[in-house]
């Protein structure tokens, strides 16, 4: 604890001084351990530089090893001083018969990061390079990155000298380190810098089975960068992997998946594919059942990713995401979410079965979230619609107070009757619904609330009234509320003209002076319209399930585009945000990807109505989209985010015509 | 990769701080501590600051840290302060404050022959151990290095090729240690029952686990269950024991897996995992539950809950403890157990409205039963509050079982040599790991 003592004082630093220039070398040393204890908790030695490095002179591995220490921390405040190293580390790069020492050097070396200091560094790092001993070479080839971080304008020969390495190397950790340094040149300029070739790969394929696991690691997560030739190489590499699966470490066995999901694209036999698939989906299962919550949750997360390019992987395999009792809540949402992924016309029963189920669990934000869940599945499936609905107007009867997931409720029917109108008769859903009408007292949740109350106008009792009861509290509502019981209040005012003539002039003028500018708009134009021709307001008001049927058709995390770019950087941060990496980290550039068709994995049955709605979408999208855009710009400038994306989606189909529905079996 | 790796004390004072990269401000460890201390209980493993990644573990109070500005796998950084948390009490014996004060010379030198420019290097103790020259100051008495470290001349580990995965094995040389080895079989079990005691879900995890002190690390042969097979196919029904994923420590050998179901390993020194197993099929679940409500009136509930220990008379429960979530509008509750009843408790915890039912040891065969009254309050009636009751939970441990029937036919040393024969003791655990019953 001696070490730790206060500050350096003037009388203490002098002290060290003196004990720094004894001639005995024990106390020699114990001087340099404190120099190194003072720096550790961030007190400035640095005026001690000349008297620490002198300590240099003696031939012990320890006193180096605490020098070195010194020397990298202070290096970039005294590059004047550290010049006078530069002897001292050449003369062990080049002379010391012990490779401990070698390494030592030039891994110290590579840390000054000092530009002038580095011309000096050049020779004797591709002597490491070349170096018999493994350890020295593993080590000088991680220096070049760092040489390259600081002056890169002197970095090509090294760089040829790696490539060479490349050639030749056996050493598995070697290599690991190669390929890692490399990348990370590629990474910080964007240029191509390694040059695979078919004896490079196999050599790679070899050292994976040699190496130490983080090596594994380095060297499959390249491997997933690749494009190999043909599918013969493809199949190679698949096979090489496949022993990484069962890795007891998760990163090796996650980068294993990586690698095989990667070069699926690349097979063209069918059958192996999957073949494959089926040999993948235990691991990732594995990998969930094995681990801590926390690794289980970035499984999870890449699972629903990986799922949009392969529907094929889980599809017998619901049971696996439903949620246990005792499991952290966000394990289970991202369940929920893969969950409704999974869905199809084949499981969609048992998942809605195991939903229903989620709605009686005490956390209300977690029912909040099934309640959505079940919602999307109706949405999604048309044949689960019924049986969807059928259990949210269950739970709609018990309700007796206004919490959170009666809001989601109100929310997710609105959507479910904008799909499918017809909706309203199924098991009185409409009836049971506005009973609990009352209950809404969030923005979105209130507004769905008008939608009903103007959209079923003509089936609730008592219709105009509630729309009165809005519109009298029309000054205290949120925007999002005020916009949607303009329209609504305007439709009903066409189903009953004579009955809500007050009711709309009440709504005008306490709409027309409103702060907010998309309030004030749509009321003018509201009102010039209804004072013109009424008709015209009929069409655009009066929503029309046909012209709506493109209905967020599908779950997508992502544009199809970026999937590959996505599926290579597979378990990394960027994809927990479930974002690209240059979209979260500025010094990521972005690599030029030569586009290719991006293949989705799917059983029959989804194959056929996809390609059909797809086709449904373009058709419908050539026709329609300018009149459209205008419909939805008008009448649902706030509608869920869902509409919005899916026109995006849309619009992107067909501007890039790139998306291609591979047919797999 | 990691820019930089510290140390902090629980006061938040830098012990150690090692900076692989100097692409990040000096200031972070004070970042780091200022935004841990705002997380009410402990703070994330992995958050982030002004586009800086902290990863960060606690071990013995203190936390280790890695800071990235890298687009990193996160689930490897967690593993990576793992690991080196790992070696550091190899290395120290065990981890506190004031032994890695002492030793953090020591520790640079762990930290620098682990990471290189922030990946990752050599990470196994036994790999280090001849790259270290400093000795541990004050080394506890069961630690690793004590007794096992060669001196810096004897290492030859520069040879090519040795670098890579043969080099987990090396040999160590410790004469004061039992020679011995420990096989532990555990397994965790997952099941659902819906409220008519039929099984919706279920799966087992379980591990093969090896504690060895065995004298110079023989090499060993062990042998499962010959009716074993790994993969399971759509629609087969087979009547041996079917693993559907499985996976290896990196000192396994399974390439006779198939053929012998035999495993060869280089056991390393303490414990490690030799193959962990998941079974998704169907199995025996060592305990059924038997709930029935019964509304007595629009205020009063009746919970009849019957246990059954389905396994073999011979074999005894360690513990069996059931739980049962109760209406939040309960206004008393009195759990009744049987009057034979014997090392049993049952008791109603009114703040977490939970019913507690502890059975100390069950025999297999027996059955157990619970009634539980429940008074509600004015304001909910019998009939919406039946909903809230459950889902029923358990908990139990059954050593000297195992349901999946996995099991080890023999242990071998290969390679016997001079030595007495080791003591060899196998177990087998069975666990809960989420056991629920739904109503």
């Amino acid at each position: 604890m001696a070490y730790f003592g206060n500050n350096p004082q003037r009388g203490e630093l002098q002290e060290l001084y003196a004990d720094l220039n004894d001639l005995n070398f024990e106390k020699k040393k114990e001087a340099v351990k404190k120099v190194i204890a003072y720096m550790t908790v961030g007190k400035d030695v640095s005026d001690l530089f000349q008297s620490v490095i002198k300590c240099l002179e003696f031939n012990d591995i320890e006193m180096k090893k605490l020098i070195y220490l010194y020397i990298v921390n202070y290096s970039r405040q005294k590059p004047d001083d550290a010049i006078m190293v530069i002897q001292n580390f050449r003369k062990d790069v080049r002379k010391s018969e012990n490779p401990l020492v070698r390494a030592l050097a030039i891994r110290t070396f590579g840390c000054l990061r000092v530009p002038k200091l580095n011309e000096y560094l050049i020779e004797p790092l591709k002597d490491c390079i070349q170096d018999d001993d493994p350890y020295v070479r593993k080590t000088a080839v991680l220096c070049v990155p760092k040489v390259y971080e600081v002056s890169p304008e002197i970095c090509p020969p090294l760089l040829e000298l790696l490539q060479k390495l490349l050639e030749k190397e056996s050493n598995a950790l070697v290599l690991a380190n190669l390929i890692q340094s490399m990348r990370e040149i590629e990474v910080v300029s964007g240029k191509q810098i390694i040059i695979l070739n078919q004896k490079i790969i196999q050599k790679l394929l070899l050292a994976v089975d040699e190496c130490i696991e983080w090596g594994q690691i380095f060297i499959l997560d390249y491997l997933a960068t690749y494009n190999p030739q043909d599918s013969k190489q493809a199949e190679i590499i698949i096979e090489r992997t496949l022993p990484r699966l069962s890795h007891i470490n998760p990163t090796v066995t996650f980068c294993a998946v990586k690698v095989i999901l990667k070069y699926l694209d690349f097979l063209d036999n069918g059958d192996l594919v999957k073949n494959l698939c089926k040999k993948v989906a235990p691991s990732l299962i594995s990998l969930l059942s094995w681990n801590q919550p926390e690794v289980q949750y970035t499984i999870l997360r890449n699972i629903s990713l990986i799922l949009q390019k392969f529907p094929i992987l889980f599809e017998n395999d619901v049971k696996v995401f439903f949620c246990s009792f005792n499991e952290p809540y966000y394990i289970k949402y991202e369940k929920l979410d893969i969950m409704v992924r999974i869905c199809d016309s084949k499981n969609f029963g048992q998942v809605l079965n195991e939903l229903l189920i989620y709605l009686n669990e005490a956390d209300p934000h977690f029912v909040r979230k099934t309640i959505k869940s079940i919602g999307k599945i109706a949405i999604t499936y048309d044949k689960a619609l019924d049986k969807a609905v059928s259990i949210l107007v269950e739970f709609a009867k018990n309700i007796q107070q206004p919490t959170e997931p009666v809001q989601e409720l109100l929310i997710q029917m609105q959507l479910i009757y904008k799909k499918n109108k017809q909706m309203y008769k199924h098991e009185e859903s409409l009836k049971i619904i506005y009973s609990i009408i009352d209950y809404a007292n969030e923005p979105e949740s209130k507004s769905a609330c008008a939608w009903i109350v103007g959209e079923f106008g003509e089936f609730i009792p008592k219709s105009v009234e509630k729309m009165k009861e809005y519109i009298d509290n029309f000054q205290m509502e949120d925007r999002l509320v005020q916009l949607q019981l303009l329209t609504s209040a305007v439709q009903l005012y066409l189903k009953y003209p004579s009955q809500c003539a007050i009711l709309i002039q009440q709504l005008i003028t306490s709409a027309k002076d409103s702060f907010n500018p998309d309030v004030r708009d749509r009321t003018y134009i509201y009102w010039r319209l209804l004072s013109t021709d009424p008709e015209i307001v009929k069409n655009l008001v009066c929503f029309n399930s046909g012209t709506f049927s493109n209905f967020s058709k599908d779950l997508r995390l992502w544009e199809t585009q970026d999937l590959v770019l996505a599926l290579e950087n597979m378990g990394n941060i960027s994809n927990l945000f479930h974002k690209l990496p240059h979209q979260l980290y500025k010094n990521i550039k972005i690599k030029v990807n030569n586009q290719q068709e991006v293949k989705i994995y799917k059983g029959d049955e989804k194959l056929e109505s996809q390609v059909k709605e797809q086709q449904d979408e373009n058709q419908q999208n050539i026709q329609k989209e300018q009149q459209q855009q205008q419909d939805i710009d008008l009448l649902n400038f706030d509608d869920p985010p869902v509409n919005n994306n899916n026109n995006n989606n849309n619009n992107n189909n067909n501007k890039s015509n790139k998306t291609d529905v591979f047919e797999l079996i | 990769m990691f820019s930089q790796i510290f140390i902090l004390s629980p006061r938040g004072d830098t012990i150690i701080n090692r900076d692989f990269r100097s692409d990040l401000p000096k200031s972070t460890p004070e970042t780091f501590f200022r935004q841990a201390k705002t997380y009410s209980g402990d703070a994330n493993p992995l958050f982030a600051v002004d586009c800086i990644q902290f990863a960060h573990i606690k071990r013995g109070g203190l936390y280790i840290v890695g800071t990235s500005r890298f687009n990193l796998q996160p689930a490897m950084s967690l593993e990576l302060l793992d690991r080196l948390a790992k070696e550091i009490k190899d290395f120290c014996g065990v981890i506190n404050e004031e032994v890695l004060r002492k030793n953090f010379i020591l520790i640079y030198e762990i930290l620098d022959e682990s990471f290189d420019f922030g990946y990752p290097q050599l990470m196994a103790t036994e790999q280090i151990k001849p790259l270290i020259v400093n000795d541990p100051i004050q080394p506890q008495p069961d630690s690793v290095m004590n007794s096992l470290r060669p001196k810096i001349q004897t290492f030859n580990i520069f040879v090519p090729n040795t670098i890579g995965s043969q080099a987990v094995q090396r040999s160590v040389l410790n004469k004061n240690q039992a020679n011995e080895i420990f096989v532990d079989i555990y397994e965790k079990l997952n099941v659902l029952f819906n409220s008519s005691a039929y099984v919706i879900n279920q799966s087992i995890e379980g591990c093969i686990q090896m504690t060895s002190f065995l004298q110079g690390n023989p090499p060993l042969k062990l042998a499962l269950n010959e009716d074993l097979q790994i993969g399971r196919q759509q629609g087969q029904y087979s009547a041996g024991v079917i693993l559907d994923d499985c996976n290896f420590h990196e000192c396994v050998n399974a390439n006779e897996l198939d053929m012998n179901k035999t495993l060869r390993i280089q056991p390393p020194d303490g414990q490690f995992v030799v193959m962990n197993y998941r079974i998704s099929g169907d199995y025996a679940a060592p305990f059924r539950l038997f709930p029935i409500i019964e509304e007595i009136s629009s205020s009063k509930i009746e919970v009849t809950i019957k246990l059954k220990a389905c396994f073999d008379a011979k074999i005894l429960a360690s513990y069996a403890n059931v739980r049962i979530p109760i209406p939040k509008q309960t206004a008393n509750a009195y759990p009744e157990l049987l009057k034979n009843a014997q090392q049993e408790t049952a008791e109603y915890d009114s703040n977490k409205k939970i019913v507690e039912w502890q059975i100390k040891k069950l025999q297999g065969g027996q059955e157990r039963s619970l009634k539980i009254k429940l008074t509600l309050q004015a304001t909910q009636t019998a009939h919406t509050a039946r909903k809230e009751i459950g889902p029923i939970a358990m908990n139990f441990e059954i050593p000297m079982f195992n349901v999946s029937r996995l099991q080890i036919k023999y242990l071998r040393i290969e390679e016997r040599g001079n030595t007495t024969n080791p003591h060899r003791w196998v177990r087998y655990i069975t666990q809960s790991s989420s056991y629920v019953c739904r109503i």
